[in-house]
């Protein structure tokens, strides 16, 4: 694989911009970095977990006696035992409080927690939760989307929407259905468009659920101190542990404490309720100090990506113009909703693509089955839907006999245009990421097609998503008298690289040098409110609230100078080594600055910031919104591949990945992320998959789940960053975690089908998969 | 995961039906079966034994025949745990006969969930232990409907050939409907014919 | 619960220990059993490491033969210039074991114990005609690698025995031999369809293509076929003719039956081409 070389050094002149070399690089190369699970904690007890294995069944009775035998085994604990504990505060969930941390009465899915075993070491903890027997009565199990919305089988006997939504209150004991959650967009007449329109093109989708594979697997501590509790995890949303443990337990927010270290990888799965409701529910009734380490195993069955399926439709008219667009999206959301529902409609809205249609009718429904609950994964849905609309577009453009890229380029949407959601564009160029990736790759340099058994193809495809609004993030910016920085902020670097980029932001404002700026891991007793680190919103956000700190520090910084040298505020300035006056040339040093307003070395100074965006709520009927988000994400992708008509392997020549990012912070930690984006998305494409037979995971080991190794890599994989500074982005940015991921498997099968004539309409394209569809089409 | 195929049994339909219901007989047909008895009409209780890959389960099942239409069609609903694996395995077995002139064609389709531990063994293991299964269960069919001396033999998974070394339970000669010794007579070859069959089922 | 750990110094000692439990599984580099222990499905109440056990990491070169301990890592045998001079098959397929980090652990005798029908060094053993030694407390046997593999995940080796030697030939006759993997999956996956391959001449005319498959059947499985005179379009033909006739694929999470079957044949048409390249160019 070659790429783009990174500068990974600092140079002269604003933070911002620089390549400035990843926080704790060397620690995490040295294996000397701490992670969540090193953070020293006080004794625990370990927790064993016993888990369903039976993918829909009534719990008639648990029997603990045997493992209560086994030496070293101090408790054991059953949902029955919570709710006993905890009552109707037990079912926890981001959108619908559904999913309580041991199952209770019923199990749902297999590998469902149902019985925990405390112990006094892990292995023993381990050992007695395999000694638990649980008598089940047999439910029919609803095993997929299809079955979930014809059937008479339902997951739920009544949806229990969380109610803090105010949006999701109508949904409240509705019964009888498996649907949890529906969003329809509807803009012009799509039926009588499709209908006038000389050429349509229609598709089954289907993306199969994957898993993240962090390379870090999940852990958590709680213990009680005094009235309050303390909790130590994994999670990328320590605001929103808070909160709902906050909840669950009926405490003040100041009774509980969470924090979490850097992460190693999360991709989404460390997102909202997963160890912590269990820890915490244990830790506080039992009052005892509790530690949960999953197995890997475990991990495949905690969460998973949404497995979608969708029927769609586009139709153009004879001078190249998308006219209608239709989709009906089914989200597999599993056994409990998680943020499924705001999944299906912040990522079913963008269904049709980045195009301007005028007539698109989207149906999006998140649907419950007998499954490990789907949430959050790299993209927030969005890759889903992707897969249909880029799919179809290049569809379109071959059957109007069109170039693909000159195709989406005349229909794409542009600066001030509406998209079919009713939001306006800005800052989203995905005619600059189209044109990069197709010049990177050659597009329209000739192309050997044929050599040998291997057919040789190119393939584009653009994505687009909106980021999650309304969102809420805070900094705390202190500085200390040496002029040294630490900033608090509850932003989770879990090697996306946030704690460089926000440093970045305080050195830029301040005109600070490199290792100036410390930020503190998470904390919820020091470190401010955030919303979610995920979907790409921290750039933005957190950047925003932190350069309004530093700012704010700035301008007060100037004031107390200039007070000192008695010149008048407007005539002072921070340049790098203090506040300078211009008129008299008199340059004070931050040290010698605070030193002299508090009289003590080793003070602080402190300045905090808000940042908050709003929304306009969509219409319920329509899906319209003059503003359904703050901003959006625009990037494609564009492949040369190869396929060999013999054993159906794809072979990747070049990729070439683009993403507008408003404004690179730190090109180097962009360019990575775009990369990272693009090989997670090349596995989805190819091979990464969860195979389930009957509500069984039957890949769920890494002995047998596929991820993409360095033998995979795309013989050469070029990022390319595209700025369109967003008027109000910190300095311009945006985030970029998920852009490079968007359109990779849609451009991947864009170019098997330029190469071998074939579309495969399900993920992922197996050398068997499309074998079997190029056989297929020879026997036709 | 789904499992189907047809063989054929050199025996009259009435008399492999009797025989199928027969748990004395049955207990020999199902490789690793260790117990297994009548409890009513229809339900059925046993225990199961088997290794695999340094994996040795024990499982206690209990069978349910839900559909019965004498002497053609028996539809079965089969659950088992073992628990100290933490798994456990759900059988639903839907079987036909027809006469035929070689004596019973049998169609049957499976429907195998395996759920806990065991299921993520991965399907080739699943899928190669049933076909094993599979092989002991037609082949000791047939030689309970066709003998006219039946002693089962052990189930032998890895030889061709079951040779009876130790007879644990007989069991009363067939039926007088079976027609013993024609059946016998063609019973020739039986073994590679039903290899072939099951081959090309798959 | 975990199984024991036990360290005989012996191989008198192990056997032993192994006669006195039937319970307990020979460990060697634990790259197999450390999974499935991990996976809590293990019936094994002790492990008996038979690393202290001098010797057993020793490899010879007798002339004719070539004699691999047991305890001689997977990374030996891909790098050792005497196994890849002597039997340059052997080392390839070694090489193409997992990755390195498994390769460095793994020894020679769990790798064949273990039985897998997709490992990689059996294929290239089979045509290769070695001999494993087996030694419990009943003596010492000599197990030829065609009555090794007995059926999925079952060996010829018995409760209580111990792989002591895998003795391979050298053999002057083999003019060409070829090792072909492909996984259908991501590049570093189990493999889906292998094949080893050796011709071997005698009396300078005479020659008998040796063909052995991996993944492709229960376990793996070897076919021999007289290619006197044949040209290179000729040899395909009766090769895949013959190998297709032994393969009999599991359909798994990598794939159908039928997929497995076509790579298959892809991968003894590679292996004869590759055969008949290496020739060629003597």
């Amino acid at each position: 694989m070659t790429s783009e070389v990174f500068s990974l050094e600092s140079q002269d002149g604003n933070a911002v911009g620089q390549s400035w070399r990843r926080t704790n690089s060397e620690s995490k190369v040295l294996g000397t970095f701490r992670y969540t699970a090193d953070l020293p904690v006080p004794k625990c007890l370990y927790l064993g977990v016993h888990r369903a294995n039976q993918p829909h069944a009534r719990i008639a009775g648990i029997e603990t006696e045997s493992a209560m035998a086994i030496p070293g085994v101090v408790k054991v604990i059953t949902g029955a035992d919570l709710y006993d504990a905890l009552g109707e505060n037990l079912f926890t969930g981001p959108a619908f409080s559904d999913q309580p941390p041991l199952a209770w009465q019923r199990v749902r899915y297999v590998g469902e927690p149902v019985a925990v075993v405390l112990a006094e070491d892990l292995a023993t903890a381990r050992a007695a939760a395999d000694e638990i027997y649980v008598d089940y009565e047999f439910i029919t199990p609803v095993l997929d989307v299809d079955a979930a919305l014809e059937g008479t089988d339902y997951v739920h006997d009544e949806l229990r929407p969380s109610a803090v939504f105010p949006d999701l209150r109508h949904l409240m004991g509705e019964h009888d259905t498996n649907v949890n959650y529906e969003y329809n967009l509807i803009r012009g007449d799509s039926e009588t468009a499709h209908q006038k329109a000389p050429v349509t093109v229609s598709g089954e989708f289907w993306t199969p659920p994957t898993s993240h594979v962090a390379m870090e697997n999940f852990s958590a501590s709680a213990w009680v101190e005094e009235d309050r509790l303390d909790l130590v995890s994994t999670t990328q949303t320590p605001s929103y542990v808070r909160q709902a443990i906050a909840t669950m337990l009926n405490l003040r927010l100041n009774q509980v404490r969470v924090r979490t270290l850097g992460l190693g990888g999360s991709f989404g799965s460390k997102m909202y309720d997963r160890l912590e409701p269990l820890v915490a529910a244990i830790a506080w009734t039992q009052k005892l100090p509790v530690r949960l380490e999953l197995t890997r195993e475990e991990a495949f069955v905690l969460t998973t990506r949404h497995g979608v399926a969708v029927s769609s439709r586009m139709s153009a008219d004879a001078n190249g113009n998308i006219v209608a667009a239709t989709a009906d999206v089914r989200y597999d959301t599993g056994a409990y909703a998680d943020i499924g529902p705001r999944i299906a409609a912040k990522s079913g809205m963008v269904a049709c693509g980045p195009y301007q249609i005028e007539n698109a009718k989207i149906r999006s429904r998140c649907i419950y089955t007998n499954k490990p609950s789907a949430g959050p994964f790299r993209g927030f849905g969005v890759p889903q839907v992707t897969w249909s609309h880029e799919s179809l577009v290049d569809d379109l453009a071959r059957e109007l006999g069109e170039d693909p890229a000159r195709f989406r380029r005349q229909n794409l949407l542009r600066e001030g245009d509406v998209s079919p959601v009713g939001t306006m564009m800005h800052s989203a160029d995905f005619i600059g990421c189209l044109d990069a990736v197709t010049e990177a790759i050659g597009w329209t340099d000739p192309l050997e097609k044929t050599d040998g058994s291997w057919k040789w193809g190119r393939g584009v495809a653009v994505g687009i998503k909106a980021v999650l609004t309304p969102t809420v993030s805070n900094a705390v910016l202190q500085l200390n008298q040496d002029a040294s920085a630490t900033l608090l902020i509850s932003t989770v670097d879990m090697g996306q690289g946030s704690d460089t980029i926000m440093a970045q932001i305080v050195a830029d404002v301040l005109n600070l040098g490199p290792d100036m700026v410390r930020v503190i891991n998470p904390d919820t007793d020091i470190t401010p409110y955030d919303t979610i680190t995920a979907g790409s919103r921290s750039t933005y956000h957190t950047g925003n609230a932190v350069k309004k700190a530093a700012e704010t520090m700035r301008d007060r910084l100037i004031e107390i100078a200039a007070k000192q040298m008695g010149v008048s505020a407007s005539d002072c300035k921070l340049v790098p080594g203090g506040v300078i006056s211009s008129s008299s040339q008199r340059l004070i040093s931050l040290e010698d600055l605070i030193l002299s307003q508090f009289g003590a070395a080793g003070t602080t100074m402190t300045a905090e910031a808000n940042f908050t965006t709003e929304w306009v709520p969509y219409d319920r009927a329509t899906g319209q919104s003059t503003k359904i988000t703050e901003h959006w994400f625009a990037g494609a992708a564009a492949v040369e591949l190869g396929v060999d008509t013999r054993t159906g392997r794809i072979r990747i020549r070049h990729l070439a990945v683009a993403g507008d990012v408003g404004r690179a912070i730190n090109p180097a930690l962009v360019n990575q992320q775009l990369v990272g984006g693009a090989i997670m998305g090349m596995g989805h494409a190819l091979f990464d998959e969860l195979v389930f037979d009957q509500g069984q995971i039957v890949n769920g080991t890494l002995l047998d789940y596929q991820l993409p190794s360095i033998k995979d890599m795309p013989e050469k994989l070029t990022p390319i960053i595209v700025e369109n500074p967003h008027r109000t982005g910190p300095f311009g940015a945006k985030g970029v975690g998920e852009t490079g991921l968007i359109p990779i498997a849609p451009a991947i099968a864009n170019a098997v089908r330029d190469a071998t004539g074939i579309r495969i309409t399900t993920l992922p394209l197996t050398p068997e998969k499309v074998l079997s569809a190029l056989a297929n089409r020879g026997n036709k | 995961m789904q499992i189907s195929s047809n063989f054929t049994i050199a025996a009259q339909t009435s008399h492999v039906f009797d025989t199928l219901l027969d748990p004395k007989v049955m207990i020999k047909c199902i490789q690793g079966c260790e117990e297994l008895e009548r409890i009513d009409e229809t339900h059925y209780r046993g225990r199961i034994t088997n290794e695999v890959a340094h994996i040795k389960f024990n499982a206690r099942f209990a069978a349910e025949i839900t559909e019965l239409n004498y002497p053609n069609h028996i539809r079965a609903v089969l659950n088992g745990e073992d628990r100290h694996l933490g798994s456990s395995i759900k059988v639903t077995i839907s079987l036909n006969l027809e006469p035929t002139e070689e004596g019973s064609a049998i169609t049957y389709q499976m429907e195998i969930a395996l759920w806990g531990k065991l299921g993520r063994l991965g399907e080739s293991i699943v899928r190669r232990k049933s076909l094993e299964f599979e092989r002991d269960f037609i082949s000791e069919l047939s030689r309970a409907c066709v003998q006219p001396e039946y002693t089962p033999g052990p189930a032998l998974s890895h030889q061709e050939a079951a040779t009876p070394e130790s007879v644990q339970i007989a069991v009363p000669p067939a039926a007088p409907t079976s027609h013993p010794l024609a059946a016998a007579s063609r019973h020739i070859g039986w073994f590679a014919k039903l290899l072939a069959f099951f081959r090309r089922s798959r | 619960m975990n199984p024991r750990m036990l360290y005989p110094e012996s191989l008198a000692d192990a056997c032993a220990l192994l006669s006195q439990d039937e319970d307990a599984l020979v460990y060697g580099g634990g790259t197999a059993l450390q999974i499935l222990r991990k996976q809590g499905i293990l019936s094994a109440s002790s492990f008996v490491d038979i690393s202290e056990i001098p010797g057993l990491n020793e490899l010879h070169h007798t002339g004719n033969e070539l004699l691999v301990g047991p305890m001689v890592s997977i990374r030996r045998m891909e790098t050792d210039p005497v196994v890849r001079q002597s039997v340059p098959i052997a080392s390839a397929a070694y090489a193409k074991v997992a990755n390195p980090r498994v390769r460095n652990t793994a020894t020679v005798g769990g790798n064949i114990a273990h039985g897998d029908y997709r490992l990689d060094p059996p294929v290239a053993l089979l045509v290769l005609g070695a001999t494993i030694k087996a030694t419990s407390t009943a003596g010492t046997r000599a197990i030829p690698i065609d009555k090794f593999f007995i059926d999925f995940q079952l060996t010829a080796l018995n409760r209580g025995e111990i792989v002591t030697s895998i003795e391979i030939p050298i053999s002057n006759d083999i003019v060409a031999s070829t090792f072909v993997k492909f996984s259908s999956l991501s590049a570093n996956d189990w493999p889906s369809a292998s094949a080893a391959a050796a011709i071997f001449a005698r009396d300078g005319e005479a020659q008998i293509l040796r063909l052995a498959l991996g993944a492709l059947a229960p376990t793996p499985v070897m076919t021999a076929v007289d290619i006197t005179g044949m040209r290179e379009a000729q040899a395909t033909e009766a090769v895949v003719e013959r190998a297709m006739l032994i393969m009999d694929p599991l359909p798994d999470v990598r794939g159908g039956a039928e997929y497995k079957r076509n790579l298959g044949r892809i991968a003894v048409e590679d292996a004869v081409r590759n055969l008949w390249r290496d020739r060629q160019s003597d």
